[in-house]
């Protein structure tokens, strides 16, 4: 079975692995080993209550438990930019005009912020080529979405995700090459990996603090803001339909677009109900799916299970197991993919 | 004999032929008939009554005239962009450091700003090109003898804008990089603006946020602080005067602008008043120099033979004639730098 769980201590050598799968293109999941105990470490810590709010990353875990092999991770921060910067650029409108001389030109700027400080991040997320099939994406991804709305007092009213940016198989940026290349002597990629690092903020001070005009970037540039990689597309669809929107904000290095949603408005929590456990024989096979996570904040668990669940949630021996409940047990549920709207 | 005066109104065609020759990038003289009698009028008037350093509505027009023929004009504001800001912007290094990384870059970056405003201005200056060696040098250097002369009427920082580079289009590769995309218009579009409406109006649509030079293409960051190949001796006068180019460029050309200290210059530092004597004849190996009068309204400069003594300078009855003075009178001699 497939199963979202906290991450563990022991699970270090199998997410090391899984970081060196990941490879260079994947920078929020760099294959050093310290650095990925770190992050396991504060994770842990988390999940036991122990670190302050500016401090606080959830990462989780998708298990194959039938092979004992980890098959993806993603992450929830509670709140970014707390203890160093966190900057984007906002594409805002500058319009000079004088109706005297006839002119009216709108122009957009890149303006370096902060605005997003203290917000929740979804990120991290990566999953084994293996297991890109049968829903795993959705269920890895959209566990967390449980997991805010269970707790919603320990995120922000607001969650962002930054997608990656357009970048060529040799790991170049145009986005990078007309803009952060001139502050540096320093490739994309080697800046990409300093970010994943967590060193972002540092790179980021080295970035044009002034608002930058569009037009005065080169038109491969321009063309790439707010495009996510085409292998980041699908992961943009999804955050999508649950309810992110790009507002204008996109990634300092990459021009990658950072989407945002209110918390209580984003589709899986705003739908999610609790509901209470009935065991039966055998977990269903077939109907809708659902995500469905147990109330647990140090044992978080989510599955994926078939079914209607109009007023309980039908779970069979090895799902309840799974999710460490009981018959009567609540349970919270959504639909794992937003109804299809007439 | 070459000569500098206040220009008159009867010089009116004079001056509009020669704005009209000057072409492309002199703003500062508009090829308008209009623009251009307010110009004299407003210059006979700042001639004519007392003013002091900061007053800021003086605007002094010289003539170089040849035997009678009108054939440069070039002028002084007392206070740039008068009472509006005069737009320029600043050359200014960020370094972008970082300690952890070990990286440290200077990125150069210009800004918007408004600290030449209310400086004296050397504006308005064009020469016949047949009159380039030495009545360029004349022309121009004039005015700083009639600034040292009339020391009072000027205040401490005395700048100059120089035509930036464009070709004979009138294409301006800085133009094209930063204001045309501000206003869709072509260069000699914008000068045309300029007859109209005040430089400082235009310079309102400029962008207002610093710009990153490393951004610009090429030929735009090649033309910054650069001078056009027309205006290279002026510019070389102005250079050995003292003036610095490294500071300011021109909004829309990028053409550098000239700065200095007025009392630092040269002509400030090194010309001297002498008594007049006039004589029958000069010795051979006399030396021409910039000679001028002591008048604001009556103000005459030449270039002359003359021979210092002590506290005196000879100099012959035709030049004391142009000069308007006689033997006892002061006047302020200086060498020539360029020849």
């Amino acid at each position: 079975m497939m199963i979202i769980r906290p991450i563990a201590r022991s699970d270090l050598a199998r997410f090391m692995e899984l970081a060196r799968v990941a490879g260079v293109g994947m920078t929020s999941l760099p294959a050093e080993e310290t650095w990925l105990a770190e992050r396991i470490d504060r994770s842990v810590k988390s999940f036991a209550g122990e670190l302050p709010q500016v401090e606080q990353g959830y990462v989780f875990v998708l298990e194959d438990t039938a092979r004992g092999r980890i098959a993806g991770t993603c992450a929830l921060e509670a709140a970014v930019g707390l203890k160093t910067p966190w900057y984007n650029y906002r594409i805002g409108t500058v319009v000079h005009a004088s109706e005297e001389l006839g002119v009216y030109k709108r122009h957009d700027a890149l303006f370096l912020s902060n605005d997003h400080t203290g917000f929740s991040e979804l990120c991290s997320l990566f999953m084994h080529p293996d297991y890109r099939a049968n829903r795993n994406g959705s269920l890895l991804s959209k566990s967390r979405l449980l997991f805010l709305a269970q707790f919603p007092d320990l995120f922000s009213d607001i969650v962002v995700a930054e997608l990656r940016g357009v970048s060529d198989e040799q790991g170049s940026s145009p986005f990078w090459e007309g803009l952060g290349r001139h502050f540096f002597s320093m490739d994309f990629s080697r800046a990409d990996y300093l970010t994943g690092l967590g060193e972002k903020t540092f790179v980021a001070e080295l970035m044009p603090k002034h608002p930058i005009y569009l037009e005065l970037l080169p038109e491969d540039a321009q063309a790439v803001i707010r495009e996510p990689h085409p292998d980041t597309r699908p992961a943009l669809k999804m955050l999508n339909a649950e309810g992110f929107r790009c507002e204008g904000y996109v990634d300092i290095f990459d021009g990658g677009p950072t989407v945002q949603a209110y918390t209580r408005e984003i589709r899986a929590v705003r739908d999610s109900r609790l509901r209470p456990v009935q065991l039966a024989k055998s977990a269903c096979e077939e109907g809708e799916r659902w995500l469905v996570c147990n109330t647990n904040f140090t044992d978080f668990r989510a599955i994926l299970v078939y079914g209607a669940t109009d007023d309980r949630v039908t779970l069979s021996a090895e799902q309840a197991d799974a999710l460490m409940v009981g018959e009567g047990a609540k349970v919270r549920c959504v639909a794992l993919s937003p109804a299809h709207r007439a | 004999m070459l000569t500098v005066r206040p220009v008159r109104t009867a010089d009116l065609p004079a001056i509009e032929r020669l704005a009209f020759d000057s072409g492309i990038g002199v703003t500062s003289l508009p090829a308008d008939r209009d623009r251009l009698f307010e110009r004299i009028q407003r210059s006979n008037s700042s001639f004519e009554h007392e003013a002091t350093a900061g007053a800021g509505y003086e605007y002094y027009a010289f003539v170089l005239v040849d035997d009678g023929q009108v054939v440069g004009t070039a002028a002084v504001a007392a206070a740039a962009g008068f009472d509006e800001p005069f737009y320029s912007y600043r050359n200014e290094i960020f370094v972008h450091a970082s300690r952890t990384l070990r990286v440290h870059n200077r990125v150069h970056v210009l800004n918007l700003c408004h600290d030449l405003t209310g400086m004296v201005q050397l504006c308005g200056f064009y020469v016949d090109p047949a009159y380039r060696q030495l009545g360029a040098e004349l022309l121009s250097r004039a005015r700083l003898m009639f600034i040292a002369g009339q020391r009072l009427r000027f205040g401490k920082r005395i700048i100059a804008e120089m035509q930036g580079l464009h070709d004979e289009q009138g294409q301006s590769p800085f133009w094209n990089a930063i204001g045309r995309i501000f206003f869709d218009m072509d260069f000699p579009q914008v000068e045309q603006a300029f007859v109209t409406h005040s430089k400082s109006f235009i310079a309102e649509l400029m962008p207002n946020y610093p710009i990153y030079v490393p951004l610009l293409p090429d030929e735009a960051q090649d033309a910054i602080s650069q001078v056009h190949p027309d205006s290279e001796r002026t510019c070389q006068i102005l250079t050995r005067e003292g003036f610095e180019t490294d500071e300011y460029i021109d909004i829309f050309d990028g053409g550098a602008v000239l700065t200095a200290d007025i009392d630092r210059l040269y002509t400030l530092q090194h010309s001297r008043l002498y008594r007049v004597e006039v004589v029958d004849s000069l010795p051979a190996l006399a030396k021409t120099r910039l000679v001028g009068n002591e008048r604001c309204a009556g103000y005459v400069a030449v270039l002359a033979a003359s021979q210092l003594a002590d506290n005196g300078v000879q100099i012959e009855a035709e030049t004391a004639e142009t000069l308007g003075v006689a033997a006892g009178a002061w006047i302020r001699v200086t060498e020539l730098q360029l020849g």
